[in-house]
């Protein structure tokens, strides 16, 4: 109780104290144009600092909405980059009709392996979005994976990080393209074989997606050459550090490639 | 009791010599002749410091008000000397002489500690002043100056204040 006595004394003294110092400065601030000026100024860099971080406290607060309404507006820009791409290529320019190679659905990680062999991701889609088996998984970072089983709800994907997985990429300064693997040791590291011997690859150039699988859309970025060595005399192998953090995965988007079948049917020798 | 009285007018006629001091002596940029650390320092340490703040707001505002100057400016510099003389004398005094001093002085606490008190007392009123009169308006090399110079001269002048008092309890 004493000690209690003791605090509220402390406290009020306190308040007593701050009481009069402001009220000093408030004597001294209607009294003295200069220290009014310098008074003002001060508690107006006090204030400045204050709105500043409720800002960024109420900025804080909604990088959820945020994340997600950038998110939209990815897939939509990506749709738009598609259109754009698909009327490049259309002679009659008089009767422009979209037709784009891919369209993109959301999804989101559920679950995320990277510390095995033949390392797989689940996404929260799955038929009932419209996911399919065989659909490739991108980021505006890199190549995630391909759709290996699709359930009502659920997708799971052999994940890049897999020794059996390859992808096609290319170098962007020069077009060298070649087989992308991961190295199976790092998370973070693959390997680009059979790059011409005579190819002016560097440390520091980027890779990106070739394009050609059609699976994947083309020049999406992976990652930056580190090292290059060559293999028997004839050819290059390229050390590439993935932009894509696979420990950290979140928000991808599932590629939905819209001439596939197209594709196959001419690759089987089918077309009508 | 006749001490108690004599302490009083003691206080007051410092006082009066301060506002003497602030409208008539005019020693130039550098140096601020001030008594109301004396003063404040020669109120007994038993004071509740309520009310010691109260007394010490008084103070200052009255000395603003008599010498014309910037009225909250002494006040401000006062208040928060009073709120500091404590943990100042208990960072200083030695432990042992601590509760049995009244007025800290050079008799009860030692010549060297109680200049360290005196000091570190006056240094904290004449930055707190010199800070809100000068900073902004003033460049830091006068606002230094001044603070040193006045801390200085103000310390000799408490001592020899101090000396000329006959007796303390």
């Amino acid at each position: 109780m004493k000690s209690r006595n003791g605090i509220i004394a402390n406290l009020a003294t306190l308040l007593l104290f701050i009481g009069l110092e402001v009220l000093s400065f408030v004597l001294i601030s209607n009294n003295s144009v200069i220290q009014r000026y310098r008074i003002m100024s001060s508690i107006r860099d006090v204030q400045s600092y204050v709105w500043n971080k409720r800002v960024g406290f109420k900025q804080f607060l909604s990088y959820k909405t945020e994340n997600e309404r950038l998110w939209e507006e990815n897939v939509t820009l990506r749709q738009q980059l598609e259109n754009i791409r698909s009327y490049q290529f259309q002679n009659d320019y008089d009767s422009i009709e979209f037709n784009p190679d891919f369209t993109y659905l959301q999804a989101r990680v559920i679950k995320s392996f990277t510390n095995r062999q033949h390392n797989c991701i689940i996404l929260n889609k799955g038929q009932k979005e419209g996911i399919k088996e065989g659909m490739g998984v991108v980021t505006d970072r890199g190549i995630i994976g391909i759709v290996n089983a699709v359930s009502e709800n659920y997708a799971q994907l052999i994940s890049f990080l897999n020794i059996e997985q390859s992808i096609s990429a290319k170098v962007l300064k020069s077009g060298e393209f070649g087989p992308m693997v991961w190295s199976g040791d790092a998370a973070d590291r693959a390997i680009i074989r059979e790059i011409p011997i005579h190819s002016d690859v560097a440390p520091g150039d980027t890779i990106v997606s070739s394009g050609f699988s059609s699976i994947y859309p083309a020049e999406i970025p992976i990652g930056t050459v580190y090292r290059t060595e060559e293999v028997n005399g004839v050819s290059k192998n390229l050390f590439v550090t993935l932009f894509e953090n696979f420990k950290a995965l979140d928000r991808v988007y599932v590629v939905r490639s819209n001439h596939i079948d197209e594709i196959n049917e001419l690759i089987d020798g089918n077309a009508k | 009791m006749q001490n108690k009285i004599f302490r009083i007018l003691f206080l007051v006629l410092l006082f009066v010599l301060q506002v003497i001091i602030s409208e008539y002596l005019n020693l130039g940029p550098f140096v601020y002749i001030c008594l109301v650390p004396i003063i404040i320092l020669n109120i007994p340490l038993s004071t509740r410091t309520w009310i010691l703040l109260l007394e010490a707001f008084a103070i200052g505002l009255l000395l603003d008000m008599f010498s014309n100057g910037v009225l909250g400016l002494n006040s401000a510099a006062a208040v928060l000397l009073a709120a500091c003389r404590k943990p100042i004398y208990k960072f200083t005094a030695r432990r042992d002489r601590q509760d049995k001093t009244e007025i800290p002085n050079a008799g009860n606490i030692g010549a060297n500690k109680y200049l360290e008190y005196l000091a570190a007392c006056t240094a904290l009123y004449i930055l707190t002043y010199t800070l809100i009169d000068g900073a902004g308006i003033n460049p830091f090399w006068l606002i230094l100056a001044k603070f040193l110079a006045s801390t200085a001269v103000n310390v000799l002048v408490a001592l020899l204040i101090n000396r000329a008092i006959p007796e303390r309890s």
